[in-house]
């Protein structure tokens, strides 16, 4: 008898391939179309990788270019012998720099400054460099004795190059004029100019002896990919027993404000976003595909195709689409990556370097295939379960087959996946955990969105609507709907869109504040009460804004509810630390708050009573250290004078704007006879102005000092500009990229529709009818999803803002509006343009074409 | 002192907070006492007035009483001498700032007026002609308030590296103020200690308690004289 | 029988191992089966208590109106679905008792199906759609083989053509090839002249019975077509889930 079956018949793995490969050799267009969305996915993805890749890394060249060597290495003394061995065994390249304080003479017109002498030896600035008038004296000057110096100098002291100057007992002639300098920071090359000498010639001006106050400096390049951090990191305590700081990149970026984590935690954001755009492309192109090949799976298994063999088929093929899918969306990210700079060359205000990224790549690959995977196995897995009995019937015990316990672990995997890939985005486990938190969330409200609005619409369609509507709108909840699937792919992405539009809007404000722009450049301090009329008239007759004005009265604080220093020391319970009362406290009085203030805490006082207590307005951190609250009293040492006062608001101050903030603030009608000083901020537009302003104060004030922040700004300037064009450019381009993905998504649902759409016309509908019930159902869809990806958004971007960003949050209603209309026509135009096919050609060929 | 009045503008941030970020000394003591003296003790005391800058205040010193009116004032103390001291230094303290504070400060009675200022006005380069001015219009103002009070000038010098033509012009300022009118100086206040590293902080000006006892001595070497 | 089953034997769910009484003339025996669905928390018996016998090679019609069960029937016959009570025997294997992987092999090896709407794979050439029965069972020549049963049907020269590029009857006849391609013990068929005009029918009725007599294959058909159930040996006639008449035709 031939009933033997052989159970255990082996897998025939050959087989599985050739069956997967046939399976998808008919309807290729069809096929072409899911694979279009993966493509797209994945070159939204590697695109902006690579952009991001070699942003950051261009950034980061620039903020090299901020101290100009990997490794700066300074202390105010000289080294020892040991350290000067260890001082010079490290780096490939070392240069040496002693700084100082002198007063430079000018013999041709007989005029002294004070300067900072920089005498250079070494190949430094290693990045950038000495931006010279003529270009070349920037490294030629170091060949004889020859001296750079700062623009604004010579403007003042009507120099010219070829002069000569006067430092200490030598002569130098002026080789160049100095108009930019990489690790041009700290306050002492605003206060004083900056002229640069060769090193050799240091010795003979005499200036070196002992009592001199020398700032002794030691730049390193690194040419092979040394851990500078490392490195610095071993060092530290060596340096700081020797007392000597360091700088690094890394050290620099982080003190020079935040703009470069901002611009680094939104690049972040923009990848996280990719790989999400990626994954909303790849998964609801595999999920429609799925869902379609169940007929197909029904008739294999009927033939004795073992679940899993057919799960195995599919699997197979949707390694292959993903994996084809993969590599074009790779190749085309790459030639994005490579054609956009050079399509926009002339509108780019600087130059994005356009390296391939192979990590990008890499990822971009990866993801694609793992993401097609993971997809896939949601539907894949019922597939082990389809009946093939589905042959007979369509669609039996649907509903066994959605309990299958291995969805979880799928879902968990995905889950998973998402975390891990965006820890590589954004290198934080809590990030990466959060951000995935939020996208699940996200993807709930949607789902759960697109489940009432079929509840709903299930409810509401009424038997005496035109047909027109009621067809239009039965569409969104009949069987084989593609309601959760487009609202959750629309809505994904334009949350996305969305939320990056905000935060971008949000941290080019940020990044322009803290530029220079019209913010103060020029600092005047010193000035004393009688002079404070005579500067700002002085400052308003040279036409130069004042930016701000302001009296400070230097104070201690004595005691603070009775307590004081002495009483910290022997009750150790005290929670006051105590550098709250060794602080000299340089405090102003007004009577309102600035634009940098933010009350956090009771009521803000603008005037005294000047018989009762002062209430004063504490910075928030102070309250902190100082273990202050709203009522507190604190009894304020005003130069031997005590003034007894509360504490009547706390306050938030931005810190990261030029201009002088205050810990303590005095209200008006107390501190008015106090000996103070007084602060004047404005703005030169240019070095000459800067230049006449200067010699003009200095002549009728001399007591007046000047901080002149244009020179230390300007690179600053120039790298904030950068990074507010990169953050706008980043997120143009992942906003056009999420609706091309948007489209893509929108379009795979071509076929879901084709079906109803011939059948209606083959009784005989007409094309204004169909149309309007196939853009009935895509504005509905397109409309409702894009409106709850708004909502998200702003939720989302209020998230963002305060949490990650941690800037003050605001969104604009108007794009947001704007983006909702967008999104609402492109989808049903896409809706349209899915049907039109219909509509153009014989119902029958399409049938046979299609089905 | 000039890294005592700029090390609280930061480059971005500008920071008029309080300059002198770190400062760990304290005055309040005095200033406190002084009140009180003031108030119970003036008919008994004499008081004698140490006005400069963040040398007299004792910028960085973990104690204020370290710095050199504290160790003067102790000395005065335990030779039951019948002198309060008033520290009213200001770290960051300009010529033409203290100019413009000394009136506040007059309120009180002064039998010696200790004048210690000039260090930052050096440091930032200022014309040697406006310190002169100032220090000069200084001493009017006590002398036209006060005219019983003794004088006394404590002499400064600026670092070597400020170039020696500034240098000669800037130490001449006080030996020519004090001839002129008339007061104690001591020719220079960090004698033994500038330069010498151990004897100052980190940041290479401002002296440690060992450095401001050399101070204390310098300056007493001329006081003590004014308190018999 | 030779099966051979690795491990320990010993629950209920491979009783049909020891069960051996296997009545060779009957191909399928199907006892006290019945099918219920839960529905709204009601109880839906779609069959009730079926039980009739197949002998081998011959030829059987269950026939009934719509909505009576006969497809319903069909499916357990075949393995398809799983009873809720009452045994199906095929070729002496209690389907019953089988996974749902096992019961793919069983009709992998022993059945053939032709249905209604054809059930052709639509991505793969008609040659191709006749192969995957030989190839799921690893046999040689399979090229040859699967061209030589077009070719019985008539359509070896529309092999590379895809099932939507045939016509109804030409893909009926495809799905006949692919039927016969295991040489099956039993050949169900789901109403196969539902979907085709009656001179299509009476071509396609022809070839399912002349093959089905060539290889002595057993036949069970559904069918509302009184003609074609006129054809076979015997009628079982369904009605409300239950077997109401099984009597023997002239052809018997």
């Amino acid at each position: 008898m031939d009933n033997n079956i052989d159970f255990k018949r082996k897998i025939n793995i050959p087989w599985l391939f050739r069956m997967a490969l046939r399976d998808s050799r008919r309807n290729r267009s069809r096929l072409f179309l899911f694979i279009s969305a993966i493509v797209f996915g994945i070159a939204a993805l590697v695109a902006i990788y690579s952009f991001k890749y070699n942003v950051q890394n261009d950034i980061n060249d620039q903020a090299a270019t901020l101290i100009g060597a990997d490794l700066a290495i300074s202390g105010n003394k000289p080294v020892d012998d040991q350290l000067k061995h260890m001082l010079d065994s490290m780096g490939d390249e070392r240069s040496q720099e002693r700084s100082f304080a002198s007063m430079l003479y000018f013999p041709r017109t007989n005029g002294t400054r004070l300067v900072q002498i920089r005498a250079l030896q070494g190949g430094f600035p290693y990045y950038g460099t000495l931006e010279t008038t003529p270009e070349a004296a920037g490294l030629t000057f170091k060949k004889g004795r020859m001296a750079l110096v700062d623009k604004t100098l010579m403007l003042q002291f009507n120099a010219r190059v070829g002069d000569s100057v006067k430092v200490g007992n030598l002569n130098f002639q002026i080789a160049g004029i100095l108009n930019k300098a990489p690790g041009q920071s700290g306050v002492m090359a605003g206060i004083a100019p900056v002229v640069y000498i060769p090193m050799q010639y240091l010795e003979q001006t005499g200036l070196i002896k002992i009592g001199s106050r020398v700032n002794y400096s030691f730049y390193y390049k690194f040419n092979s990919s040394v851990n500078v951090n490392k490195l610095s990191k071993n060092l530290d305590p060596v340096l700081d027993k020797a007392g000597m700081r360091f700088e690094t990149i890394e050290t620099k970026k982080d003190n020079t404000g935040r703009a470069f984590g901002d611009l680094s935690r939104f690049l972040s954001l923009v990848g996280f976003v990719a790989l999400l755009l990626g994954c909303v492309g790849v998964a609801s192109a595999i999920h429609i595909y799925v869902k379609e090949k169940i007929a197909s799976i029904a008739i294999m298994r009927c033939l004795g195709v073992k679940s899993s063999e057919a799960f195995l088929i599919y699997l197979i093929q949707i390694i292959g689409i993903g994996i084809i899918g993969s590599v074009s969306g790779a190749i085309l990210g790459t030639a994005i990556q490579h054609l956009l700079p050079l399509v926009f060359k002339d509108f780019l205000p600087f130059t994005i370097s356009v390296q391939i990224s192979w990590m990008a790549i890499g990822q971009g690959i990866l993801l694609g295939v793992i993401i097609s995977i993971l997809f896939a196995l949601l539907p894949l897995i019922s597939v082990r379960n389809i009946s093939p009995l589905n042959t007979l019937r369509m669609s039996v015990d649907e509903s066994g087959r959605r309990r299958d316990p291995l969805r979880w672990l799928v879902y968990l995997l995905i889950l998973i996946f998402v975390i891990a890939f965006s820890y590589l985005q954004l290198d934080s486990i809590m990030g990466s955990i959060l951000f995935t938190l939020g996208i699940l969330i996200a993807f709930m409200i949607l789902t759960v969105t697109a489940w009432l609005l079929m509840r709903i619409t299930k409810a509401i369609v009424k038997g005496s609507w035109s047909y027109l509507w009621r067809q239009g709108f039965a569409n969104l909840y009949r069987p084989n709907n593609q309601t959760i699937i487009l609202i959750v792919s629309i809505g994904l992405s334009t949350m996305f869109i969305c939320t990056l539009y905000f935060v971008q809007t949000l941290l080019v404000q940020q990044v322009n504040l803290s530029s220079s722009g019209n913010q103060s450049n020029m600092i005047l301090f010193d000035i004393q009460s009688s002079q404070e009329k005579g500067v700002v008239q002085l400052t308003k007759q040279q036409g130069l804004p004042v930016l701000q004005q302001v009296p400070i009265v230097t104070m201690r604080i004595e005691q603070i509810n009775g307590k004081t220093a002495a009483d910290l020391t022997k009750d150790t319970t005290i929670k006051i630390q105590h550098g709250v009362f060794a602080w000299e406290y340089r405090v102003t009085f007004r009577d309102s708050l600035t634009s940098s203030e933010k009350l956090l805490d009771g009521k803000w006082i603008g005037q005294a009573d000047p018989s009762k207590e002062i209430p004063v307005s504490v910075e928030e951190n102070l309250s902190k250290r100082g273990n202050l609250k709203i009522g507190d009293k604190i009894v304020f040492n005003v130069q031997g004078v005590q003034m007894p006062a509360y504490v009547a608001s706390i306050r938030k101050v931005n810190w990261g704007k030029v201009q002088t903030n205050f810990q303590v603030v005095f209200p008006k009608g107390v501190l008015e006879d106090a000996p103070q000083f007084h602060v004047l901020m404005t703005h030169v537009p240019s070095n000459k102005v800067s230049a006449a302003f200067q010699q003009l104060v200095v002549k009728t004030y001399p007591n007046v000092s000047i901080i002149d922040l244009g020179l230390i700004l300007s690179v600053v300037d120039e790298l904030l500009s950068k990074i507010s064009y990169v953050i706008r450019f980043m997120s143009a381009f992942s906003i056009i990229t999420g609706i091309v993905v948007l489209i893509a998504s929108v379009r795979i649902s071509k076929y879901q529709r084709i079906q109803e759409s011939v059948l209606l016309r083959t009784l005989g509908a007409s094309r204004k009818q169909i149309f309007t019930i196939t853009a009935l159902e895509y504005w509905f869809l397109g409309s409702l999803s894009a409106l709850t990806g708004i909502l998200i958004a702003f939720a989302g971007t209020y998230f963002l803002a305060k949490y990650s960003f941690e800037i003050p949050y605001s969104v604009n209603v108007l794009p947001a509006l704007v983006l909702f209309l967008i999104v609402s026509l492109l989808t049903v135009i896409i809706g349209l343009l899915n049907s039109r096919g219909v509509l153009n050609k014989p119902p029958l060929e399409i049938l046979r074409t299609n089905a | 002192m000039n890294r005592v009045i700029l090390s609280g503008i930061l480059l971005t941030a500008l920071t008029i907070a309080g300059c002198g970020n770190g400062a760990k000394s304290s005055n309040n003591d005095q200033n406190q006492a002084a009140t009180e003296v003031v108030k119970t003790d003036s008919a008994s005391k004499k008081i004698v007035l140490f006005f400069g800058d963040s040398l007299t205040a004792g910028y960085g010193l973990d104690d204020p009483a370290d710095a050199f009116p504290g160790v003067i004032s102790k000395r005065v103390d335990s030779l039951k001498l019948p002198y309060k001291v008033i520290n009213a230094g200001l770290s960051g303290e300009t010529t033409a700032g203290g100019n413009g504070r000394i009136n506040w400060l007059l309120k009180q009675k002064i039998d010696v007026f200790v004048l210690e200022l000039g260090a930052n006005d050096g440091l930032r380069g200022i014309p040697v002609s406006e310190t002169a001015k100032n220090l000069q219009s200084i001493v009017d103002k006590v002398k036209s308030k006060y005219p019983d009070a003794k004088l006394v000038l404590l002499g400064m010098q600026v670092p070597p590296n400020m170039g020696a033509d500034y240098s000669n012009k800037f130490k001449s300022v006080f030996p020519t103020l004090a001839t002129k009118n008339k007061m104690e100086l001591v020719p220079f206040l960090l004698k033994d200690v500038a330069g010498v590293p151990s004897l100052n902080q980190g940041d290479g000006i401002h002296p440690t308690t060992q450095g401001a006892k050399i101070v204390a001595d310098n300056v007493w070497a001329v006081l003590k004289d004014d308190l018999k | 029988m030779n099966i051979q089953w690795p491990g320990l034997v010993t629950t209920p769910a491979f009783s049909y191992l020891y069960h051996k009484k296997i009545p060779v003339d009957n191909i399928l025996n199907i006892s006290n089966l019945s099918k219920t669905y839960q529905s709204a928390g009601r109880t839906l018996t779609v069959l009730d208590q079926i039980n009739f016998s197949v002998a081998a090679g011959s030829t059987n019609a269950i026939v009934g109106p719509s909505g009576s069960g006969k497809t319903t029937l069909l499916g357990l016959c075949a393995g398809l679905d799983r009873s809720t009570s009452g045994t199906v025997e095929l070729n002496g294997i209690n389907l019953s008792n089988l996974t749902e992987d096992q019961r793919a092999q069983v009709r992998n090896q022993h059945v053939g199906f032709i249905f209604q709407n054809f059930q052709l794979l639509p991505t793969l050439t008609a040659l191709e759609n006749v192969m995957v029965p030989l190839e799921l069972r690893g046999e040689k020549n399979i090229r040859a083989r699967a061209l030589d049963l077009l070719d019985k049907v008539g359509l070896s020269e529309r092999g590379h053509h895809y099932p939507l590029q045939l016509s109804g009857g030409e893909q009926q006849r495809v799905s006949l090839a692919r039927a016969f391609s295991n040489a099956p013990r039993i050949l169900f068929a789901d109403e196969p002249t539902g979907n085709l005009d009656a001179e299509t029918s009476d071509k396609v009725i022809k070839l399912i019975f002349d093959l089905n007599k060539e290889a002595g294959t057993t036949l069970v058909v559904v069918t509302h077509d009184p003609e074609l159930a006129a054809k076979t040996q015997r009628i079982i006639r369904i009605k409300g889930g239950k077997l109401i008449s099984d009597e023997k035709t002239i052809n018997a």
